[in-house]
């Protein structure tokens, strides 16, 4: 089975996983990311994303039609760069006539994180990462007990925007928000600088069951746009 | 497909989303196929104006089934169109980088070319079109159209005279509006009036009762120091100002309002429509007559406005200019006019823009498309 993800809720980034299907089912422990791409900066999603599709699939001489998937992070993320990512998995989805689907962008970072907050003892952890205007976008997830150990993790609470400060305080939490709000936020260790990819988001919907991801590939705006109803004309005269 | 031996026109698949309405057209070279238009016009009316955030949310969940429905009107496949284009600026930033993004992500899926077109250029294109005469107008020979074109574009968004020497390649911008659009102006008028949202067709409608000489509102830019002369022009011989008309506008009501006297509503919107488009066809014929340009393309959604059409028709018969007015499904933001100049440049030859490009809010009118 071949998908290609693509998120665009803070960097710009893209993967082509390959990963094995048995009785049916797609193994995502033996997932196998083909090629992969990503940004340094937040400010350029219109520009890398088609190029670097383009390259992904020439690099490992796939077809566009021979995807069976596309997943695309719906955010949360800074709208106008989130949705030039939505727009670009939707197109190639129409033209390739390729399924869509959205999957939480938190949890690409959740995914990249959870070994280590497990590692670290942890039964619970966060997601932060920045909402900018002073907030962050957040999720907390809840590590999977078993007696095999941590194998997995659940989102229990989030997406949600708010200031960093109204979260708990004691949950450790991965993502950017972590590093910008170390003041008031305690870090997954060495994860404080973790960004969502698309090849941690594709891993993600895999580990959680592709029939979970999201039909809607709307983005998660969680704040309504700035405009407000002008309640009275202003005075040109005083 | 296969090769013919006879050159096919271009199929071009056009993208439209630098304001509030998402345009799809297709054309082949000359000919229309589809002009699909949806548009957010009634999410902004509460606020009086085009919030661009709610127009970038619109564009995004109207573009797939707007492509659908061109796709299905116009008959063809993705797979018979030969080339793509865009709008890549000027307007807003976030609305432009969604129909961006559908467009290289088009050509990364099919292999087609890829064409970022001027936004202004393009209204212009569309004049290019069989048939883009509205119905009053003459259906225009391409080469007619092409030798001494110049374009006054009217809009929420613009008001630019253009001098089109060549349309694939060579437009120079005469004057320009230095603050707010005319359509913008008629919509704060509208608002300091009490007429609904957009304020154009209110005001038009308001007008129509009204004495036009009721009121002297300024004609902006138009004092000698700006204007000076064809030897010696001025600063702002060709260029607009319309915000000191809007004040003006609003002084007069609340002066009214301050005395509790009556708002002669008619008579008031009558007045500053007669400024408008005194002040806009004026400049635009100074601006034909001095630099060689004996046809004139009305474009852009003011075009609809019926003292416009009417003064800038009476204007350019006295001045021997061949008017051209697309019809008003083609003069307000569409996906055909980028499509038509999008086929307009592959006839040319002009090379595509490849999938780097960025999507300019305030790409110059010089910069026809965007080179590879």
């Amino acid at each position: 089975m071949l998908i290609l993800g693509c998120d665009t809720s803070s960097i710009a980034s893209g993967a082509l996983v390959r990963v094995p299907v048995v009785d049916g089912a797609p193994d995502a422990g033996h997932l196998e990311v083909l090629g992969s791409f990503r940004t340094q900066d937040t400010r350029s999603h219109a520009e890398a994303m088609a190029p670097g599709v383009r390259d992904l699939l020439e690099t490992a001489g796939i077809r566009g039609q021979d995807l069976d998937l596309i997943l695309t992070g719906v955010g949360p993320g800074p709208f106008t760069g989130l949705r030039a990512g939505i727009m670009t998995a939707r197109a190639l989805g129409w033209a390739w006539k390729v399924p869509v689907r959205g999957v939480v962008s938190l949890d690409a970072v959740a995914e990249g994180s959870f070994h280590d907050a497990a590692s670290a003892g942890h039964t619970v952890f966060g997601v932060a990462t920045d909402a900018r205007r002073r907030e962050v976008y957040s999720a907390v997830y809840r590590l999977a007990d078993d007696a095999t150990g941590a194998t997995g993790y659940t989102r229990a609470h989030g997406p949600v925007v708010g200031p960093a400060g109204d979260l708990e305080p004691q949950i450790p939490m991965a993502g950017r928000g972590a590093e910008l709000y170390a003041d008031v936020l305690t870090p997954v260790s060495g994860h404080d600088q973790d960004e969502p990819l698309a090849e941690l988001l594709v891993a993600s919907a895999l580990r959680t069951g592709l029939d979970a991801t999201l039909e809607s590939t709307s983005p998660l705006y969680l704040r309504e746009s700035d405009a407000r109803v002008p309640a009275d004309r202003k005075k040109a005269t005083r | 497909m296969t090769t013919t031996s006879a050159p096919r026109e271009p199929i071009v698949l056009g993208i439209e989303s630098s304001c509030d309405e998402t345009g799809i057209g297709i054309v082949a070279g000359r000919r229309l196929l589809t002009n699909t238009v949806s548009t957010s016009m009634d999410e902004h009316a509460r606020f009086g104006g085009v919030i661009p955030e709610i127009a970038s949310r619109a564009h995004l969940e109207a573009m797939i089934p707007a492509l659908d429905a061109a796709l299905d009107e116009a008959g063809v496949g993705m797979d018979e169109v030969d080339a793509i284009a865009v709008t890549s600026g000027p307007g807003l930033s976030g609305a432009l980088m969604v129909g961006v993004s559908a467009a290289k992500a088009l050509a990364v899926a099919t292999g087609k070319p890829l064409y970022a077109v001027n936004h202004l250029v393009a209204h212009v294109g569309v004049g290019l079109l069989e048939d883009s005469a509205s119905a009053a107008g003459d259906t225009e020979s391409e080469a007619s159209l092409l030798s001494g074109l110049g374009a006054l574009l009217v809009s929420g968004g613009h008001t630019e005279i253009l001098k089109v020497s060549d349309i694939s390649g060579d437009v120079t911008l005469l004057g320009s509006t230095l603050d707010d659009a005319a359509g913008e102006a008629y919509d704060k008028v509208a608002r300091v009036l009490g007429l609904s949202y957009p304020g154009g067709p209110a005001i038009d409608r308001a007008a129509a009762s009204g004495d036009p000489r009721a009121f002297t509102f300024p004609r902006g830019l138009t004092a000698a120091k700006y204007m000076g002369t064809v030897q010696d022009p001025g600063s702002h011989r060709y260029d607009f100002s319309f915000s000191g008309l809007k004040t003006a506008v609003a002084r007069v009501v609340e002066g009214l309002e301050a005395h509790d006297e009556p708002v002669p509503v008619a008579d008031i919107a009558a007045s500053f429509q007669e400024a408008v488009a005194d002040v806009v066809t004026s400049k635009a014929m100074l601006a034909c007559t001095e630099n060689g340009i004996d046809t004139l393309l009305l474009g852009g959604g003011v075009a609809a406005n019926s003292r416009l059409r009417q003064l800038v028709s009476k204007r350019c018969s006295e001045h021997g200019i061949r008017l051209v007015v697309p019809k008003l499904s083609l003069c307000t933001d569409n996906g055909a006019m980028v499509a038509a100049l999008g086929a307009r440049l592959v006839q040319s030859g002009v090379a595509p823009s490849g999938l780097d490009f960025t999507a300019d809010p305030s790409l110059p009118v010089t910069t026809v498309s965007i080179g590879s």
